[in-house]
Formats: C-alpha cells, structure tokens, sequence
C-alpha cells in the first residue's frame, strides 16, 4: 500500500497566533515535545488532537493538515 | 509541582528503589524489596496528580505501545531460544554423565521456568489483546 506523508501549517499558524510549542502544548493538553514532532513531520496525531489544533486556530483540519492525493 | 521538580524526584526515586532491591536481594533481606516496591509506587500515584504540565498524552502512549511490543517480541523470541538451549544443554549434560548432575539439572530447571515464563507472557499478551479489542 502506497503512503503519503500527511504535512502540517502548525508553525505557520503558531506564529499567526503569536504562541510558543508550549503555549499551544497546554492549549491543547499535550506536552511540548508533541508539538515539536508535529511540526517536525516526525508524528501524525489522532483525528481528536487534529480537530483540536484546528479549531483553537478557528480553522477547517485542511487548512492546517495536508494529505496529498 | 514544576515537571522538572517531579522529573528529579522521578530519577531520585529510581536510584533509591534500584539500590534498595539490589541492597534486599544481596542480602537476601526480601522485606526491603517487598516494601519499597509498594512504596514508590504509592509516592508516584501521590506526586502525579501534583504537577500541573502535562507530563503523558497520545504521542507517549503510541512511543509505550511499540516500545512494549518490541520488547515483547525481542523477549519471546530470545527466552523461546534461551530456553530450548538450556534444556538441550541440560538433557545433553545428563547423557554424557550417565546421571542428572547438579549444573545439567539446573539448566533444565532454568529452561523450563524461562518456557514457562514465554507462555506466560503470551497468554497475559492474548488476554490483554483481547480486552483491548472490546474497548475499541
């Protein structure tokens, strides 16, 4: 089965709200190094954290989550 | 509690709870092993709550969930060799002493327990298995 890597905005957004990795890690009640491996590309996080992350930045999970056809 | 706070007292207690069982052990005073286990175990249930950063979520659950099925897959398949190799040995130096003697009965004996320790270990695996497959 073919795999794509799912990419994130998370930084690009984090900036827009002016938040550090932690300020969102306790947003979104994870730790800080989730955030960083978000970013990194290193983790892809549950359908919850994603619907999370997305709607503290007031945003649709495609506009923060990209999955490549 | 700042999570550094508790990280220190985390790596202090393991210190503690390692020297104090290879202490009871060397010994032979099981007593020390018997309560300090208990203990630390209650010190850590007691601190937890205490620390207000989120020290767990779902990314360190998933990195314990394949830590574990790693290590139970490096301990199956070692133990399962391990063991055949012992009670082989064990077998092997009965034969070629003509009677069991101290160090071949051992190694069957260590063997045995290490086969038994894999079914074991398999079974708790399947029972596990099967009850987090009616949760989900």
């Amino acid at each position: 089965m073919k795999t794509h890597t799912i990419t994130n905005r998370i930084k690009v957004w984090r900036a827009e709200y002016d938040l550090t990795q932690q300020d969102l890690a306790d947003k979104v009640g994870v730790t800080r190094q989730t955030i960083n491996a978000l970013e990194k590309g290193k983790y892809i996080p549950s359908l919850e954290l994603a619907f999370k992350i997305a709607r503290l930045f007031d945003a649709s999970i495609e506009e923060v989550f990209h999955y490549p056809d | 509690m700042q999570v550094k706070a508790y990280r220190f007292i985390l790596f202090i207690l393991i210190l503690a709870l390692g020297a104090g069982l290879g202490y009871g052990t060397s010994t032979g005073n099981y007593m020390i092993a018997l309560v300090a286990l208990p203990a630390a175990i209650i010190i850590l249930l007691v601190l937890k709550p205490l620390v207000r950063v989120v020290t767990e979520d779902e990314r360190s659950y998933r990195l314990a969930g394949n830590a574990a099925r790693w290590a139970f897959s490096v301990f199956v398949v070692t133990a399962a060799i391990a063991s055949n190799v012992l009670i082989a040995l064990g077998i092997r130096g009965a034969e070629a002493a003509g009677e069991t003697p101290m160090a071949a009965r051992a190694m069957t004996i260590a063997g045995t327990t290490l086969s038994l320790a894999v079914a074991f270990v398999f079974f708790v695996y399947l029972i596990a298995y099967i009850v987090y497959s009616r949760k989900s």
